[in-house]
């Protein structure tokens, strides 16, 4: 298990030129491009993961600073209402919200690829946790002189959290890239599909009778991957040096 | 400050949602199925329209599609179908199911034959019969069998368009060496199992045949040409337990303890299948027509079909998927959908599609004309299925069947993963179905 | 917020300004609040409702069945099979994932080069998509010509059918899990780990203690709150599988992968029968609720005598 777990990423990335030949695996790459339209679902993609990204932080900055520094009564219940979302997956609460986008005719939207993702229970909990940290007097000082709740949070505060929100900004990023059931349910047409579903697509099969077509699948998923991996190498000090902070405090 | 307001809006607009979800719900249909357009009417529209067709087509079968749009639209130019691929059959169902509760169907859509009756059990298909009659479709015209399998109460909800059939794929050169027949008849089989079966210190290295279990469209004909049913008549309780509607699975449990068949299960168990035909590890390998095609490409020998073998009957079900017309769609995309059906399923180009796609014609006119008899020259391996072509028959039909066929599907299962003996299991699946079988 | 805020405001009149202010903190928790009412627990409620009818989503009306789809899911076998299946995931998909991201996190905490690469290479699955993981798995277990059985055969082994087989089925689900999460565990217990003072370490070798039992009496019990976190997370996570399952193996063979979240979307979608899987959500969200705040329950508890034992070595 050690070394799958050690190996298995290389191989990730080896694992068509391993198979088949140096020359054949380019063109199964030229052939993903021409299978499915690649940018169009970049796009897609790349507007559903932004939108998700800022309206998640900043709802997540508001909520988090209400429960970490506000007080109103039954801000704690209110907040343990927030936790228990995060144990509700996507699969069992899709349908009412599916026919809820219908009715206001946001299906093959990108408003319900992102609305219904703005409020990430994650993000408010792991923001608390680190305004818990920063003490009352900065925000009293800060009061002082003339600052509304606003100007606390968003010129005081988030700075002084920075290393989280960049945390939080590359997980959203991260999960909102890789989403696959939101969109592959929110969706019906080809022009709104994003780049997971699509490749999901590519799987073949004649009456259930799966073609074997992987080479193009891992040749898809590999571009897919490229986008995360470089963000990943970019930011990943940050993200683990943010990850080991803000957590546990 | 504006970040509230919006969210606020937000909120608003989705407490309005709220009211109507919670409201009620039956006040949706707008249009009921009667009120048709006449010939005179439909033929003068042509308002510019664009409709969605959604589709399982697989891969090879998207340059057809395309060939078929691009005549379609040369027809009837005011009208522009958008084909949007959905999936696997499985997953286009899903979505047919959703877009249905969210009141937002596309027009035309294809439908597995064997859910058929669900959706049109819960009044998602519109009844073609009104369109049939004023444009006066020559039903008589398609093999009556795959006519039957997207008709349902007596309404024809759908028209047949890619149909395929299980059949004996086998490698003829081995065959013809060893000096054996398929099977025609269930008598025959334990001689040529005899004759192909070969195995070392106990372990089989090749299976005289296949037949698949992880889809009861392969052993429903089993079933039924063993002289046995899966429900009684009036469809209230499974007969799986009787002695005659145990005859195929006693006589698979056999075949598979003495080493002379092999039966795959569960996912990817089709490729591995194929995979052991081509190397030449199984004989002869029961699967749907439609991948004659890939066999012939792929076979480095010589590759013949034959039907599947018949005891006290000898058929052979359909699959495949039909086109349908959604009920939910307006009056005007209804009308277009119609005529992309008509257009589709026609006789004209019949021949055509079924050659590009791999799967069988449908129309007796098409099969006897000359296009047809040149394409039985270049596809001699359709020979044989045509042959049988009145043996082709409907599956059964029932709203519940996709949810009580798992229970026999398991029995077979067990039997294969775990070498169980199927008849000790089957009152069990039976008491199980008949429970599923309460609640319709 | 146009409220003047000056320092003497407050001080004077204190019942309305204080029941304004707090109007004004609750302003920034409503989107939140809002967003998790409307897209969380609307669909809950509904749900709930919902499980008390025949709905099948395609038919327009629904009828009131009562009790009936409870009964007719707590009187079958499945529903504790399938319970079976996803605790048998969880459990050892948490305890691998967990134990190998602990046993990671003592062997790379060390600051160098190469063992800041391998962090970051085991790190990495965790940012892949599943679906994508999914299917490259899929390929590397596939039984013709998967990597898995070329290394098998390499190694002269029988080859195995692993997705087809009931036995190992749900063991590559697992694998392909912890494959997936271990990198996240190792980077959170590294995190834990130089959290702990070395003062405790040192203190503890001039008494003599050896290395195993440093790590049983000082880092394990100073790690719970860290080990309290990733369980639950990851306990949440693995009771919600589904991808995996949709991907690789549709929940067979012969049911041997049928996860509760599959089984959910499998039954309102496939069998048509959304009431009941509506009735199957309720139970599943209660279930999930209480073992989450057990298991909180019983690791405070647990954490807390813990850590009392640590001071009482360390300062008799």
């Amino acid at each position: 298990m050690l070394i799958t777990a050690l190996k298995t990423p290389h191989e990730l990335r080896l694992a068509v030129p391993t198979f088949w030949p140096e020359r054949l695996m380019w063109e199964n790459f030229a052939e993903v491009f021409r299978k499915i339209p690649f940018w169009r679902y970049f796009a897609n993609t790349a507007i559903q993961t932004v939108g998700i990204v800022v309206l998640q932080i900043n709802v997540a900055l508001m909520a988090a600073y209400a429960f970490a520094k506000g007080s109103f009564p039954g801000r704690d219940k209110l907040f343990l209402l927030v936790l228990a979302a995060l144990i509700v997956p996507d699969q069992v609460t899709f349908v009412p919200v599916y026919v809820m986008m219908a009715d206001l005719n946001w299906l093959n939207t990108f408003y319900a690829l992102i609305v219904p993702h703005a409020a990430s229970a994650y993000g408010i909990f792991l923001l608390r946790q680190t305004f818990r940290s920063i003490h009352n007097d900065v925000i009293e000082a800060a009061k002082v002189d003339g600052a509304n709740r606003l100007q606390v949070l968003y010129r005081i505060l988030t700075p002084m959290a920075l290393p989280t929100v960049a945390t939080l900004v590359v997980i959203s990023f991260i999960n909102s890239w890789n989403s696959y059931f939101w969109p592959l349910v929110m969706t019906n047409s080809n022009d709104m599909r994003v780049l997971t579903v699509g490749i999901a697509m590519m799987r073949d099969s004649i009456a259930g009778d799966e073609m074997l077509n992987f080479h193009y699948l891992m040749a898809a998923s590999i571009i897919v991957i490229i986008p995360i991996i470089l963000l990943f190498v970019f930011a990943q000090k940050y993200i683990i040096a943010a990850m080991s902070n803000s957590t546990f405090k | 400050m504006n970040k509230i307001k919006k969210a606020l809006s937000v909120l608003a607009v989705s407490g309005m949602a709220f009211a109507s979800i919670l409201g009620c719900s039956g006040s949706g249909g707008s249009s009921s199925s009667g009120d048709i357009l006449d010939a005179e009417e439909a033929a003068q529209d042509t308002t510019p329209i664009t409709i969605q067709y959604w589709h399982s087509h697989a891969e090879a079968q998207l340059e057809g599609l395309d060939y078929m749009l691009a005549e379609f639209h040369k027809k009837y130019p005011h009208i522009t179908v958008e084909p949007v691929f959905q999936g696997a059959y499985v997953d286009l169902h899903k979505k047919l199911q959703a877009a249905v509760a969210a009141k937002e169907v596309p027009a035309v859509t294809n439908v597995e034959v064997s859910v058929l009756p669900n959706f049109a059990d819960s009044g998602v298909f519109a009844d073609l019969t009104p369109y049939i009659e004023r444009d006066q479709v020559d039903l008589n015209d398609f093999s009556q069998g795959m006519l039957q399998a997207y008709a349902y109460n007596g309404k024809q909800y759908g028209l047949p368009l890619i149909v395929s059939t299980s059949v004996f794929i086998y490698n003829k050169t081995l065959l013809d060496e060893l000096g054996v027949e398929p099977p025609q008849t269930w008598d025959d089989i334990e001689a040529y199992n005899q004759k192909v079966a070969l195995k070392e210190g106990g372990q089989t290295t090749r299976y005289a045949f296949s037949v698949p279990g992880w889809d009861t469209w392969y052993y429903d004909p089993w079933i039924s040409n063993g002289g046995g049913s899966i429900l009684n008549e009036d469809m209230t309780a499974s007969t799986l337990d009787q002695p005659d509607s145990l005859r195929w699975i006693q006589n698979f449990y056999k075949w598979l303890q003495d080493g002379s068949l092999h039966m795959g299960f569960g996912k990817g168990a089709s490729g591995d299948m194929r995979t052991m035909f081509l190397e030449g590890k199984i004989a002869m390998v029961q699967h749907t027509s439609a991948v004659i095609k890939t066999y012939l490409e792929s076979a480095n020998f010589e590759v013949g079909v034959s039907f599947i073998p018949g005891d006290k009957e000898r058929k052979s079900h359909i699959g495949g998927a039909g086109i349908v017309l959604m009920e939910g769609a307006d009056a005007r995309e209804k009308e277009a959908g119609w005529k992309f059906i008509e257009f589709m399923t026609s006789a004209e180009h019949n021949i055509n599609w079924a050659e590009k796609v791999g799967y069988l014609p449908t129309r007796k006119s098409a099969i006897e004309s000359e296009e047809g008899k040149q394409y039985f020259e270049r596809q001699p391996q359709y020979r044989t299925v045509f042959e049988h072509f009145d043996d082709v028959a409907p599956r059964l039909q029932h709203p519940a069947y996709p949810e009580f066929s798992e229970k026999y599907k398991e029995v077979v299962g067990e039997m294969i993963l775990n070498g169980k003996d199927p008849t000790s299991l089957m009152p069990e699946a039976v008491k199980q179905i008949n429970d599923i079988l309460s609640d319709y | 917020m146009t409220g003047t805020e000056g320092p003497g405001a407050a001080t004077n009149i204190k019942r309305r300004p204080k029941a304004w202010e707090y109007m004004k903190d609750f302003a920034f928790a409503l989107p939140a609040l809002a967003m998790l009412l409307i897209f969380i627990y609307y669909p809950l409620v509904n749900s709930f409702y919902l499980s008390f009818t025949n709905w099948n989503m395609t038919r327009p009306n629904k009828e009131f069945i009562g009790l009936d789809n409870y009964e007719k899911l707590l009187t079958g076998d499945t529903f504790y099979k399938v319970l079976g299946i996803t605790f048998t995931y969880t459990v050892f998909d948490v305890l691998l994932t967990l134990g190998i991201g602990l046993m990671l996190a003592l062997l790379f905490n060390v600051t160098s080069r190469f063992f800041n690469f391998m962090r970051s290479v085991i790190f990495m699955p965790h940012y892949i998509s599943m679906v994508i993981v999914s299917m490259v798995f899929l390929w590397i277990f596939n039984s013709q010509y998967g990597l898995m059985n070329e290394l098998l055969k390499f190694l002269g082994l029988e080859p195995v059918d692993w997705l087809t087989n009931p036995k190992t089925a749900l063991w590559v689900l697992i694998v392909v899990s912890v494959w997936k999460g271990v990198g996240f565990a190792m980077i959170i217990f590294i995190a834990g780990l130089r959290g702990i003072p070395l003062e405790y370490y040192e203190a503890s070798s001039i008494d003599g203690a050896s290395k195993w039992t440093q790590f049983r009496k000082i880092t394990l019990p100073l790690l719970s709150p860290i080990t309290l976190f990733l369980v639950v997370t990851n306990f949440i996570s693995s009771m919600q599988v589904f991808q995996s399952v949709d991907v690789m193996t549709n929940g067979g063979p012969l049911e041997s992968t049928k996860a509760m979240v599959y089984w959910i979307y499998e039954m309102a979608f496939a069998e048509f029968r959304t009431g009941r899987a509506s009735a199957l959500i309720i139970m599943f969200f209660i279930m999930i609720v209480l073992l989450t705040v057990l298991q909180m329950y019983v690791s405070r508890k647990k954490s807390i005598t813990k850590g009392r034992f640590i001071s009482k070595c360390l300062h008799p």
